[in-house]
């Protein structure tokens, strides 16, 4: 057990010491070595004293292994220094993307790479940084180079994905539009195409000849009215059935009086129409349409004629598909109660 | 069009029963619906909200000034009590006869004074007074706002009180006997169902389904599809 645990405290020694598990500042593995006041020990470097005094601007700095060297800042980023009596002069500027490097020899470009820094004028000043193992010179531009083409494939295979996924976006877009269209134009083939101007003055005479005066008439009655010209006489029928309104609300009390005013107006409403010639046909029942819902919008307030429009439309779907005189109906129904309908989606 | 879940015909339900509950003053023809704008022949459910019960202002019955109750002129008398009838109708003949005697400034109902305004409602066939229209359709009143010496169950008419209990039906309020008839006169205003209040309430129920407006089996009640 004393054994194990004194094996414990030399390797955490160990690990804290060659900084095994510390992080760079780009989170990797810290170069494996030891820095401490006055020692240091690496795989390259072996082990060296060194101390180090500032006085008066100048930096003293003794080495057991390099000797002694004497540097000063001479501006940002710049260092003079002369180590063993050889003059030294070191500058680096800029971003890691390009940094331009200064020395006595002349200047050159260097970039940070993922796994170090790629010298491009000189490569065999490149580093490289592999699990905390420090390497220079041509094997780190070697291992730099694999790296970079590595990234540039990565970029390169990424910039290809991101490019298919516009352009699949872009295609389905365009192929939605096309459908679209395409159903826009077959539905307006098949639409009846009347607008107010030309049902209005068909049911206005209708209403006249009766004497009836939608403004005037109950608002129960108008919408039995609505529920019964859309619903009922857009698909050619003449009858609620009654066991489909008690299917669809069930004990709902007010379900059989619905049903009951609907049969009502629908027998007001065929009485009207059946003198109209065959020739006004559907502009006769659309134009009655169109006069009930204007008496039934001016009564009610935005919201209830909206719940009408929705009402109607369930109304005829619970019936069966709308069929093209319902599609119209429909159209006119919006304009007249001034429905302004919003696609979903739409803004 | 229809973005949202189908509700077939139950949306159209809805919005007719919206339709049926909101006051319609403007409706004067009734071309789509004939005889829709008739009085009503019989008992008929007002499906308006709650109203506050309106009382007469004795001032305006303009009975001040006589010598006595006697002194009135009948016309006068019979004015004052058409005024009252139709604000208060149905309205008990004790609480007529407390409007009068305040306008009038009359302290006590003595039996000559029965008599006399009697004799000008005599045509009366129960202890209420109140136009046709009133009989078959009365509105939906809280007594709550009723003056406090009016406000008794047993000044409530029979058709008023069938129009609480057909409501707490409709409304939802209950569906066993004992809950309608509790609900349905704590929605106008009386809060305890006393024996008393019980054996009140047992006509109007049995008036309600004997007319075919509600429904019972059992005892569970529900409004019939005819009587709306």
């Amino acid at each position: 057990m004393a054994t194990c645990a004194v094996v414990c405290v030399c390797s955490n020694w160990a690990m804290g010491l060659f900084k095994f598990g510390d992080k760079d500042q780009d989170g990797r593995q810290k170069r494996i070595e030891h820095t401490g006041r006055y020692l240091r020990a690496s795989r390259t470097g072996g082990v060296a004293l060194r101390a180090h005094v500032k006085a008066a601007g100048v930096n003293v700095t003794g080495n057991t292994s390099r000797g002694v060297r004497v540097s000063t800042r001479l501006a940002k980023n710049t260092q003079v220094a002369l180590q063993n009596g050889r003059f030294v002069l070191r500058g680096r500027y800029g971003s890691d993307a390009a940094k331009l490097n200064l020395s006595k020899s002349g200047v050159s470009v260097s970039s940070k790479t993922g796994i170090g820094t790629l010298n491009w004028f000189r490569p065999g000043r490149s580093s490289a940084k592999f699990a905390g193992v420090q390497l220079r010179g041509q094997k780190a531009a070697a291992i730099n180079g694999v790296y970079l083409a590595f990234a540039v494939t990565a970029w390169a295979l990424r910039g290809m994905g991101q490019m298919l996924g516009w352009l699949g976006r872009g295609l389905g877009g365009a192929l939605q539009w096309g459908v679209g269209e395409w159903q826009q134009a077959r539905q307006a083939r098949e639409r009846l195409a009347f607008d107010e101007m030309a049902v209005a003055p068909v049911g206005q005479r209708i209403l006249d000849k009766h004497d009836v005066h939608p403004p005037q008439e109950p608002i129960r009655d108008l919408f039995a009215a609505l529920v019964c010209l859309t619903a009922l006489f857009g698909r050619g029928h003449t009858d609620l059935d009654m066991a489909r309104v008690e299917a669809d609300a069930p004990g709902h009390p007010f379900a059989g009086p619905l049903a009951a005013d609907v049969q009502v107006t629908s027998a007001q409403l065929q009485a009207w129409l059946a003198p109209v010639p065959e020739a006004e046909g559907p502009e006769a029942v659309l134009g009655l349409l169109h006069h009930i819902a204007r008496g039934f919008a001016d009564r009610v307030e935005d919201a209830v004629r909206t719940e009408a429009v929705f009402a109607i439309d369930e109304a005829c779907l619970a019936l069966g598909p709308r069929t093209i005189l319902q599609d119209a109906m429909l159209d006119v129904l919006v304009d007249a109660l001034n429905v302004e309908l919003t696609l979903a989606g739409e803004r | 069009m229809s973005a949202r879940p189908s509700t077939g015909l139950a949306a159209a339900v809805a919005l007719y029963e919206q339709l049926r509950r909101r006051p319609d003053p403007e409706a004067t023809a009734s071309q789509l619906h004939p005889g829709r704008l008739d009085p009503p022949t019989r008992w008929t459910p007002d499906l308006l909200a709650l109203t506050p019960y309106a009382s007469v202002d004795p001032a305006t019955l303009e009975l001040e000034g006589y010598p006595d109750f006697h002194a009135i002129p009948d016309q006068v008398l019979d004015a004052a009590i058409d005024q009252v009838v139709q604000t208060e109708g149905p309205v008990h003949f004790d609480v007529l006869a407390d409007r009068l005697l305040n306008a009038a400034a009359v302290g006590r109902l003595g039996s000559r004074i029965r008599a006399r305004i009697e004799a000008r409602v005599e045509q009366r066939q129960t202890a209420w007074l109140a136009g046709p229209a009133q009989w078959h359709q009365p509105r939906y009143r809280d007594w709550r706002e009723a003056p406090a010496a009016t406000r008794q169950l047993d000044y409530v008419s029979d058709p008023e009180l069938m129009l609480a209990l057909f409501r707490a039906v409709l409304d939802g309020r209950g569906e066993d006997r004992d809950t309608v008839m509790n609900n349905g006169i704590h929605a106008i205003g009386f809060t305890r169902l006393t024996a008393a209040a019980r054996a009140r309430l047992e006509g109007p129920l049995e008036a309600l389904i004997q007319g075919e407006y509600l429904v019972a089996t059992g005892d569970t009640l529900r409004v019939a599809q005819t009587a709306l």
